[in-house]
């Protein structure tokens, strides 16, 4: 099923198309005047700006400090044009840290990339049933029903969710947090007040909490109540599949959505 | 004796010379304002002012006399001994306590409250309101108790149906015994903007 998302876009979207645009803009720079430094200043500052809002968006340090090298780094590229110490061999240093630090952190920004893109699926779905737009935001937890499962059942769903990357599951003693976010990052072990989860209590008691950040990502103002309800449900139905043996439904379920 | 008369004599019998005076009290007939302030090396506008005070309080009587022409009180003890009895059951706001809980509320629209859960106890810990406006603006922190904190987890949000106290009490499994407590907190958030009220 191909629905329309209710969600604003990822701000990673953008990344691609601005890659291709400064890279035909420095190839028309090249032509005209024979060297792109305009357009490869215009790029690095890109990456750098880029990186500061990521870094500000899922207070993940790596998006920073990659942004920070990327950026000067393409500055680097056009530098012994202008700077007569800087040189080819100081450049390649300085792309094999900038590539380094990416391969040594990859871990931590693909498990990120792939939670916020669950997150939003979740999210999708969750709207999914939702129609009308009365806003009524509130940063209360929303007390969604009373399931029946067992300690060991919960814990087991925890982990296969958090093993699949859909959530970040915090096993606690009282309960399992299940953390997902389109904002800060789970994998910050942030305040849960800055994040949207589910909770699962050892007595059955379901509750949603869903962030200002995440909710302020919908294009409407989704009428709240319903939308907290509805991404209980989704978490209870989940939790089922699970437990009737039928991972893979959940799987096929979250990637039906709009992304 | 009411909770306010008590207040009130508690505060006139710790000031450090309310003793002196009741001994001159006790082991005189009768005395004036200006004779125990002489007595007692005090002001006489402050020895006036305490003896009024316990005159209204029912503590003394006075008399009005006259020195040649000119009028003054003589004070004297109505009862030598004084016992403060406060029954605090007369502050359990159980008054129509039916009618209260049968009130349907939920949580207001933008109401800026901010609940702070219990860990990861389905249950609110407290409740910062907002008050005030521009640089007077204050947080105003409520530190809820178990069921209170029980209460306003369920409370519903603002988008959703009202629901009357006894339900949400209800809901969120808290003995009716709560009740005054519950309805206190309903109260303050009431005024402070926080829960809005059918």
């Amino acid at each position: 099923m191909i629905s329309r998302s209710k969600l604003r876009g990822p701000i990673g979207r953008i990344g691609p198309y601005a890659i291709a645009v400064f890279l035909s803009l420095a190839m028309i720079e090249s032509i005209i005047t024979g060297k792109p430094p305009y357009s490869a200043f215009a790029f690095g500052c890109f990456f750098i700006v880029f990186g500061i809002i990521e870094y500000q968006r899922t207070k993940l340090m790596i998006y920073l400090i990659l942004g920070l090298l990327w950026g000067t780094g393409t500055w680097h590229s056009m530098a012994h044009y202008f700077v007569s110490f800087l040189s080819l061999t100081t450049y390649i240093p300085h792309v094999i840290v900038g590539y380094g630090a990416l391969f040594f952190t990859w871990p931590i920004i693909y498990g990120h990339e792939k939670l916020e893109s669950n997150a939003r699926r979740l999210f999708n779905l969750a709207a999914e049933h939702v129609h009308e737009a009365l806003n009524g935001f509130t940063d209360r937890p929303y007390s969604a029903c009373k399931a029946k499962y067992s300690k060991d059942e919960v814990r087991g769903f925890a982990r296969f969710m958090g093993g699949q990357k859909i959530v970040k599951s915090i096993i606690q003693k009282e309960a399992i947090i299940l953390a997902f976010s389109m904002g800060i990052s789970p994998l910050k072990e942030p305040d849960l007040q800055q994040i949207s989860y589910v909770s699962l209590d050892n007595e059955g008691n379901v509750s949603v909490h869903i962030s200002e950040y995440d909710y302020n990502r919908f294009k409407e103002e989704l009428t709240f109540d319903h939308l907290c309800a509805s991404m209980g449900d989704i978490f209870i139905r989940f939790l089922e599949y699970y437990n009737k043996g039928l991972e893979s439904r959940i799987i096929v379920e979250l990637k039906s959505g709009a992304k | 004796m009411d909770f306010k008369t008590a207040a009130q004599l508690g505060t006139y019998f710790a000031k450090d010379f309310a003793e002196e005076i009741f001994r001159l009290l006790v082991n005189y007939k009768d005395i004036s304002a200006s004779e125990a302030a002489s007595r007692l090396n005090l002001h006489i506008q402050t020895t006036q002012d305490f003896l009024e005070a316990v005159t209204s309080l029912g503590i003394l009587s006075k008399k009005e006399v006259y020195e040649k022409k000119r009028p003054y009180f003589r004070y004297s003890l109505k009862k030598k001994k004084i016992v403060m009895d406060i029954d605090l059951a007369s502050l359990l706001e159980q008054k129509q306590p039916e009618g209260k809980l049968s009130k349907k509320i939920r949580e207001n629209k933008d109401s800026g409250a901010r609940f702070v859960t219990a860990r990861y106890d389905p249950y609110f810990s407290s409740v910062a309101i907002w008050i005030g406006e521009g640089r007077d603006r204050k947080e105003r922190k409520i530190i809820l108790t178990i069921p209170q904190g029980k209460f306003l987890y369920q409370l519903p949000f603002p988008t959703a149906e009202f629901l009357t106290i006894a339900e949400i009490m209800q809901k969120s499994g808290v003995d009716k015994a709560h009740s005054p407590e519950i309805l206190d907190v309903v109260e303050l958030l009431e005024k402070y903007g926080v829960i809005q009220v059918k």
